[in-house]
C-alpha cells in the first residue's frame, strides 16, 4: 500500500456502511433496534479485534517469538483500532444526547421510540416484478462486478473463487440479517428505492475501484491476496448485504400469498436466469462494465416510473439516461482504465465474451492486456523467436503448423520464414484479440495462414488436419481453463493429429536461476506428462522454459540447428543463445525434476501448485491463506442443527457440482463460453422446477432427508458420468446427459430448500431467508474450496466421494435424530 | 419433530454437548498455537552446518546489531535479519548461508552484464538465498525473498567453489543472482581463496553495503556490477525497500579501491523511466568520475509483483542512452534487447566502432593495449 495504514479507506467504508444502514432504516427495511444492534456488534467486534491482536503482539514481544506475520499482525491490530475509533465516534455522536443528559440536573423523562406504523403493501400484484427484477439485477451486477474486479486486480483462479465465495457469503449474511431486521411492511415504493440503490451503488463503486487501485497501491503492482480479500469484502459488502435484505423483504411480503415464499424463490431464480443470459449474450458483447451498469440503472428507473408512478423517479430516469448517453458518447472507459495503466495511453478497452481487452501505447510500443494482465507487446522479438524457432528448427521439412494462441505476437511472422511451410492454422479463442492486434501490429497477411476462432482443444479434437509442428503459446497450466492443454488426456488426442516426426512445443514460465518447489512440481508435471506420450522430451531454458516433445530425437544444440536451417533471426542464434548455458541449465532442470506427476483432466494438479507459488510471493503461510477462508465459512456449522446443516451441505454440494459441471463441459465439449447461457438457464430452471415440485408434495423430514441422500447419490452418479464422458469424448449423448445432470442437481437443491423452509418451525418469512442464507454460505464454501483445493489436489472422483460422504453423513445424523 | 432439533441457532444446548464442543475447540486451539510457536522458535534458534559467526555486528542493550548493510537490523535472540540470512543465537550474530548456495551456474561474463571485463570469459556464478532488498520486480524472488533454510542448497564450501570454478574452466567467480551482501562472509572467504588460485572475483550487487565491510572485501574484488535502481530515495524506498545514498557511497568506495565497475539501471515503466531523473543520475556519475565506466540500461519485463506493467519500450531505452551520453557517460549500452546495435563499444574520441558484439559473441575487437586501435584513446576496462 502507498500509506502504511488504511486510515482514509476504512473511515470512508465505515461511514458508507453507516449511511447505508441509516438509509435502510429510513426505508423501513431495518428497525432502529436492529440498526443499533448492528453497530453495537461492530463496536464489540472491532474492540475484540484490537484487544486480541494486541494480546498476541504482547505475547510475541514478551516471549520473543518470531512470527513471519508479525508485521501483518501489527497492521491488523492498528486497522481494528481505526475501525474501533470510527465506530466509537459514531456511537458517541449518536448518543450525544444521552451523555449530555448525564450532566444535566433537570433530566427529562426518557422518550419512547415511536411505534412503527403498519405500512401494508398496498398492491401485491407488482411483487412478481420486483422479485424478477431483484434476481435479474443481482445476477447482472454479480457478473459485471466480478469481471471488473478480475481486470483491476488481475484475478487468478484463487482470487476469482474468493470473489464468488465472498459474493455468496455476504448475500447470505444479508439475507440472514434481513430476516429478523424488518418489522414493517414497506410500501412498493421502498422496494423500488432499494432496487435503485442496489444498482446505483456499483455505478459509483466501479469508477471508485479503478481510482482507489491507483491511489492505494503502487503502480503496476499485483495486490497482496490479504489486501485483495479485504477490499473484496469492503467493496461487495454494501451491494451483497442489500441484495440479501431485498430477498428477505420479498419473502416477508409474500409469505402468505399464493404459492407462498417459494414463488419468490422461483421468480428470483427466473430473474437470475434472465440476468445471466442478458449479461453474457448482450451486455459484455456490446458495452463496457460501467455502460452496462448504467443501462441497468436506466431499466430499473424506468420500471420504477411505470410501476410506482411517482414523478421523482422521472428525475432519476432522466439523470440515468443522460449519464448513459454520455458514457456511450465519450471514452469514459479509456479514462477509467488510464488510472490502472499508469503513464500509458489507453487506446482501446472493451469487454468481450472472454474478458476485458485493453490496448495501451507507451513510447510507440503497443501493449495488449487481457483482464489486466500483459498478454504481449510489440517489439518483443525474444519471445516470438523462441516460440517459433525452437520448434521449427527441429523439423527437417515443416509444412503444416498449428499455433495455439499467440496471434498478438510476432510468432506467425517468424514461422513464415520457413519456406517449406504450406499451412499455418492459428487457433485463437477470442476473435477480438486478432481484431485488435491487426489494428495495432503489422500482422502478416499470407494466404498460408488460416485463423480458427474456437476453443483450441475442441478444435484440435475435431480437426481433420495433421500437423508437423504444434506451438502452444498459451499461459502456464495456472487455471483449469489452460491446464486442459497440458493433460495426458489431451496429449493423447493431440497425438492422433500429428504427422510422423512431428514436434510439439510448450513455453512455460522460466525457472530462472533456481527451480523453486512449486515450479518444480509444475515443470515436472508438464515434462513427465509429455514424456509419457512421446519418445523424446527435452527442455530448452530461455526467456521461458521451452518443453519439446517428439517421437524423433530432439536437438538442443541450437546453434547447429540454426546453422543448418539458415533462417535469419535477431535472437535465436549462436550469438545470443549461449550453448553451454542452455545445455547445463537444461540438464540441471531435468535432474532436479521430482517424482512422476502425470497431469490428468481428472486431477489438474499444476493449478494447485500455481496457487501455492502465487501465495508464496507474498507470504510463507500458504496453507492458512488457502484454508482460512474455508475455515471461517465452516464456523457457522457450530451454531447449526440438522436442517440448517443439511441445507449448508446442499449449498456446498450444489455450488461444487455447478463448477464441476462447467469444468466437465469445458473439458469434453470445449465451448463453455458460448454455452454459459445454457448452463445458467439449466441451473436456474432446475431451481424453479425443484421449488415448484416441492409445492406439490406434503413437506416432511422424510422428503428433506431423501433429497440429501439424493445429493450423495448424485455425487456417485457424477463419477460414473465423468468416466462415461471420457469414453464418449464429447458426443451428443454426453451433452444430453450433461443437461440432465445440471437440471437434476439444481432441482434437488430447489426442492430441498422449499421443503426445509416449510418443515422448520416458526414463521416461514423467517425460516425461508434463514435457510437461503445457510444455502449461500455453504455455496460460498464450495466455491472457495473446489476450484483451488479439492479439484486440483484430490481430483474429480475423490471430490465426488467427499461430497457423497458428507451428504450421507448428514443424512444419517438426521435419520438418527429422535424427532 | 421437535423444535430443539430443527432450530438454526442452538439456544438450548445441552450442557454436556456444549462442554465437549468448547473443550475440544480450546484444546485444539492451544495445541495448534503451541505447535506453531515451538516449531517457529526451534527453527530459528538452531544453528546448522552452514552457520558461521558474522564478522560485522555489535551487541547492544536491544540485541545484536548487524553491521553489514545500512538496514542495520537489531536482532533479539532467535530473531532473523530482514535479509533472511543472519540470526541472533545466544547474543551472537551468525550467517546461516555459509557454503550452501542454492544457485550454481556458469555464465558468459557478458551476461552479468560486464562488457569491459575479460570479454568472452566465463564466470562460475553462485548465490545463496536471501537479500537485503525486497524489489517488487525481482527476477530471482524465489531465492532472494526467502531463507537459506527453505531452499534446496548445495554443500559448497569456499574451497569447493574454487575447485569447481577451475574444473569448469571459468576464469572468475561471480557472486550474483540474489544479493552477495547478505552472504558476505561466504563471499569474503571464497574471494580470498580464489585470489590465491589466480581466479578473479566478480561482485554483482545492489551495492547496499556499509563502508567498513566493503573496504575489507574490495581488495579481493576484480570487478563489480552495481545495480543503481533509480536516482530517487522515494523510489528506492517504495520499489526496493532501500535507500539511495548508501549505493552511491558503494560506487565511490569501489572506485577508490580500483575495482573495475560497471553500472546497471533497469528502466521500469512508470517507475524509473523519468528522463529528468536519468539525466540527474548520469550527471552525478559523470561529476563523480564514472564517465568512463560502462552504464547499462536494461529492459524491464513484468515479473514477480510488478505484473500490470508492459515491457520497457525500446524508444524509452534509446532515449535513456541518449540522455546519458549527453550528460557525459562515454560507454552506454542497452541490455535485454537483441540486435539493435547498442551492444557495440564506440571510441569516445574517434567515434569508430572498436568492439563489435552480438549477444554474447565478440565479432571484432579493435583495442590494443587497452587503447583504441584507431586513435589510441585509452579504453577503460580489463581486456585480458
Amino acid at each position: 500500500m502507498n500509506s502504511a495504514y488504511l486510515l482514509v479507506p476504512l473511515t470512508i467504508f465505515l461511514l458508507t456502511l453507516y449511511s447505508l444502514s441509516v438509509f435502510l432504516v429510513r426505508l423501513s427495511f431495518l428497525t432502529q433496534m436492529v440498526h443499533q444492534k448492528i453497530w453495537n456488534s461492530a463496536l464489540l467486534v472491532s474492540f475484540l479485534g484490537t484487544a486480541l491482536l494486541g494480546f498476541l503482539i504482547a505475547i510475541q514481544i514478551s516471549y520473543k517469538i518470531e512470527w513471519s506475520f508479525s508485521e501483518e499482525l501489527l497492521k491488523w491490530h492498528v486497522h481494528s483500532g481505526i475501525a474501533l475509533t470510527i465506530v466509537a465516534l459514531i456511537h458517541f455522536f449518536r448518543h450525544t444526547g444521552y451523555y449530555l443528559r448525564l450532566f444535566r440536573t433537570d433530566r427529562p423523562a426518557e422518550e419512547n421510540e415511536p411505534t412503527p406504523v403498519d405500512n401494508a403493501f398496498p398492491e401485491k400484484n407488482h411483487l412478481p416484478t420486483w422479485m424478477v427484477l431483484s434476481g435479474f439485477l443481482s445476477t447482472c451486477i454479480q457478473v459485471l462486478l466480478i469481471r471488473e474486479i478480475t481486470t483491476v486486480f488481475q484475478g487468478n483462479e484463487l482470487m476469482m473463487s474468493w470473489s464468488l465465495g465472498a459474493w455468496m457469503l455476504l448475500t447470505g449474511i444479508g439475507t440472514f440479517l434481513g430476516r429478523t431486521a424488518m418489522k414493517y411492511e414497506p410500501p412498493r415504493e421502498q422496494i423500488a428505492k432499494a432496487l435503485l440503490l442496489l444498482i446505483i451503488m456499483p455505478v459509483c463503486l466501479v469508477p471508485l475501484l479503478e481510482i482507489l487501485k491507483s491511489e492505494l497501491f503502487l503502480p503496476g503492482v499485483m495486490v497482496n491476496p490479504a489486501w485483495f480479500l479485504l477490499i473484496l469484502l469492503v467493496f461487495l459488502a454494501p451491494i451483497c448485504l442489500l441484495t440479501g435484505f431485498i430477498y428477505s423483504r420479498l419473502v416477508h411480503s409474500n409469505s402468505q400469498g399464493s404459492g407462498g415464499f417459494s414463488r419468490v424463490y422461483a421468480f428470483e431464480a427466473f430473474g437470475s436466469l434472465a440476468g445471466g443470459l442478458m449479461v453474457s449474450f448482450l451486455m459484455v458483447q456490446w458495452f463496457s462494465v460501467i455502460q452496462s451498469l448504467l443501462i441497468l440503472l436506466v431499466m430499473t428507473a424506468l420500471i420504477a416510473v411505470i410501476v410506482v408512478r411517482a414523478k421523482k423517479y422521472l428525475i432519476t430516469l432522466a439523470v440515468a439516461l443522460v449519464t448513459t448517453v454520455a458514457s456511450l458518447l465519450f471514452p469514459v472507459d479509456n479514462w477509467l482504465k488510464s488510472f490502472l495503466f499508469v503513464n500509458q495511453k489507453v487506446l482501446e478497452t472493451r469487454e468481450t465474451f472472454y474478458g476485458n481487452l485493453t490496448v495501451t501505447e507507451n513510447a510507440g510500443q503497443f501493449n495488449f492486456f487481457v483482464n489486466g494482465t500483459l498478454l504481449s507487446c510489440s517489439d518483443d522479438p525474444i519471445t516470438s523467436e523462441e516460440y517459433a524457432h525452437y520448434a521449427m528448427m527441429q523439423h527437417r521439412n515443416p509444412k503444416n503448423i498449428l499455433l495455439v494462441s499467440g496471434s498478438a505476437t510476432g510468432i506467425l511472422s517468424e514461422i513464415l520464414k520457413y519456406k517449406s511451410v504450406e499451412n499455418i492454422e492459428c487457433l485463437e479463442l477470442n476473435p477480438k484479440i486478432k481484431d485488435m492486434a491487426s489494428r495495432y501490429l503489422a500482422l502478416p497477411s499470407d494466404p498460408r495462414i488460416s485463423f480458427v476462432f474456437d476453443d483450441g482443444r475442441r478444435s484440435i479434437q475435431t480437426s481433420q488436419n495433421r500437423y508437423d509442428v504444434v506451438v502452444f503459446a498459451i499461459p502456464d497450466p495456472s487455471s483449469l481453463q489452460f491446464n486442459r492443454y497440458y493433460t495426458d488426456d489431451f496429449l493423447f488426442i493431440l497425438k492422433q493429429k500429428l504427422n510422423t516426426g512431428a514436434i510439439v512445443l510448450y513455453g512455460i514460465q522460466s525457472s530462472g536461476n533456481y527451480l523453486g518447489e512449486a515450479r518444480k512440481k509444475i515443470e515436472t508435471s508438464v515434462f513427465q506428462t509429455l514424456k509419457k506420450n512421446f519418445m523424446y522430451t527435452e527442455i530448452i531454458p530461455g526467456e521461458r522454459d521451452y518443453l519439446l516433445a517428439s517421437d524423433f530425437t530432439i536437438r538442443t544444440d541450437i546453434s547447429m540447428v540454426e546453422d543448418s536451417s539458415g533462417i535469419d533471426t535477431k535472437y535465436v542464434n549462436s550469438y545470443y543463445t549461449d550453448e553451454r548455458s542452455i545445455q547445463q541449465r537444461g540438464r540441471l532442470i531435468r535432474e532436479n525434476l521430482g517424482e512422476k506427476i502425470i497431469n490428468r483432466d481428472e486431477r489438474p494438479l499444476p493449478v494447485f501448485y500455481h496457487t501455492k507459488q502465487f501465495i508464496a510471493g507474498y507470504t510463507t503461510l500458504t496453507w492458512p491463506v488457502i484454508l482460512l477462508p474455508a475455515l471461517l465459512l465452516l464456523a457457522p456449522l457450530f451454531f447449526m442443527r440438522t436442517v440448517s446443516m443439511g441445507m449448508y451441505f446442499s449449498g456446498f454440494t450444489a455450488s461444487s457440482f455447478e463448477i464441476l459441471l462447467i469444468f466437465t463441459f469445458q473439458t469434453y465439449f470445449g465451448y463453455v463460453y458460448s454455452a454459459i447461457g445454457l448452463i445458467i438457464a439449466l441451473f436456474m430452471g432446475g431451481l424453479v422446477l425443484g421449488s415448484l415440485w416441492a409445492n406439490r408434495v406434503v413437506p416432511g423430514k422424510k422428503q428433506f432427508v431423501l433429497s440429501q441422500i439424493s445429493l450423495a447419490f448424485f455425487a456417485l452418479l457424477f463419477i460414473a458420468y465423468w468416466n462415461l464422458q471420457s469414453a464418449m469424448h464429447g458426443s451428443q449423448a454426453g451433452l444430453v446427459l450433461f443437461c440432465l445432470l445440471t437440471v437434476v442437481i439444481s432441482m434437488i437443491t430447489g426442492f430441498q430448500y422449499v421443503i426445509g423452509s416449510k418443515i422448520l418451525p416458526g414463521n416461514i418469512s423467517l425460516t425461508a431467508p434463514m435457510l437461503y442464507s445457510v444455502d449461500l454460505i455453504g455455496a460460498a464454501l464450495g466455491t472457495t474450496l473446489i476450484t483451488v483445493l479439492l479439484l486440483p489436489l484430490v481430483g474429480v472422483i475423490y471430490s465426488c466421494f467427499i461430497m457423497a460422504a458428507l451428504n450421507l453423513l448428514i443424512s444419517m445424523v438426521m435419520v438418527l435424530k429422535k424427532s | 419433530m421437535s423444535t430443539r432439533n430443527f432450530t438454526f441457532l442452538n439456544s438450548e444446548k445441552s450442557g454436556k454437548r456444549k462442554f465437549l464442543k468448547q473443550s475440544s475447540l480450546c484444546l485444539g486451539g492451544v495445541l495448534c498455537f503451541n505447535s506453531i510457536c515451538s516449531n517457529l522458535m526451534a527453527e530459528n534458534k538452531k544453528l546448522w552446518k552452514w552457520s558461521r559467526e558474522a564478522i560485522y555486528y555489535s551487541l547492544t542493550p536491544r540485541g545484536v546489531k548487524c553491521g553489514i548493510c545500512p538496514n542495520e537490523c537489531t536482532l533479539k535472540p532467535g530473531e532473523t535479519s530482514t535479509c533472511n540470512n543472519r540470526v541472533n543465537y545466544n547474543d551472537k550474530l551468525y550467517t546461516i548461508a555459509y557454503g550452501n548456495p542454492c544457485a550454481v551456474h556458469t555464465d558468459p561474463i557478458e551476461k552479468k552484464p560486464l562488457l569491459h571485463f575479460m570479454p568472452q570469459s566465463r564466470a562460475f556464478s553462485i548465490a545463496t538465498a536471501g537479500c537485503n532488498f525486497a524489489c517488487l520486480n525481482c527476477q530471482n524472488w524465489e531465492i532472494s525473498q526467502t531463507s537459506p533454510r527453505k531452499t534446496a542448497n548445495y554443500d559448497l564450501m569456499p574451497e569447493n567453489v574454487v575447485k569447481q570454478c577451475l574444473d569448469n574452466q571459468c576464469s572468475s567467480i561471480a557472486y550474483t543472482y540474489s544479493e552477495p551482501v547478505s552472504f558476505y562472509e561466504y563471499v569474503l572467504d571464497t574471494a580470498i581463496l580464489a585470489r590465491e588460485n589466480k581466479l578473479r572475483n566478480v561482485f554483482i550487487s545492489n551495492g547496499y553495503i556499509n563502508e567498513e565491510p566493503l573496504n575489507r572485501l574490495a581488495p579481493f574484488l576484480d570487478a563489480a556490477n552495481i545495480n543503481l535502481k533509480s536516482f530517487s530515495d522515494a523510489i528506492y524506498l517504495k520499489l526496493n525497500a532501500g535507500k539511495l545514498q548508501p549505493v552511491l557511497n558503494t560506487l565511490l568506495t569501489l572506485k577508490k579501491h580500483n575495482v573495475w565497475l560497471e553500472i546497471t539501471n533497469l528502466v521500469v515503466p512508470s517507475w524509473t523511466d523519468d528522463m529528468e531523473m536519468i539525466r540527474k543520475m548520469c550527471e552525478w556519475l559523470v561529476s563523480n568520475g564514472f564517465s568512463e565506466n560502462p552504464l547499462h540500461f536494461n529492459r524491464f519485463f513484468p515479473l514477480y509483483k510488478l505484473t500490470q506493467l508492459p515491457a520497457t519500450p525500446i524508444a524509452t531505452l534509446l532515449r535513456a542512452k541518449k540522455t546519458a551520453e549527453q550528460a557525459g557517460c562515454k560507454y552506454v549500452y542497452v541490455g535485454n534487447v537483441p540486435d539493435i546495435g547498442t551492444e557495440n563499444t564506440i571510441c569516445p574520441k574517434c567515434s569508430k566502432m572498436i568492439v563489435e558484439r552480438k549477444g554474447y559473441a565478440l565479432l571484432s575487437m579493435k583495442i590494443v593495449n587497452s587503447k583504441c586501435y584507431h586513435c589510441g584513446y585509452p579504453i577503460n576496462g580489463v581486456w585480458s
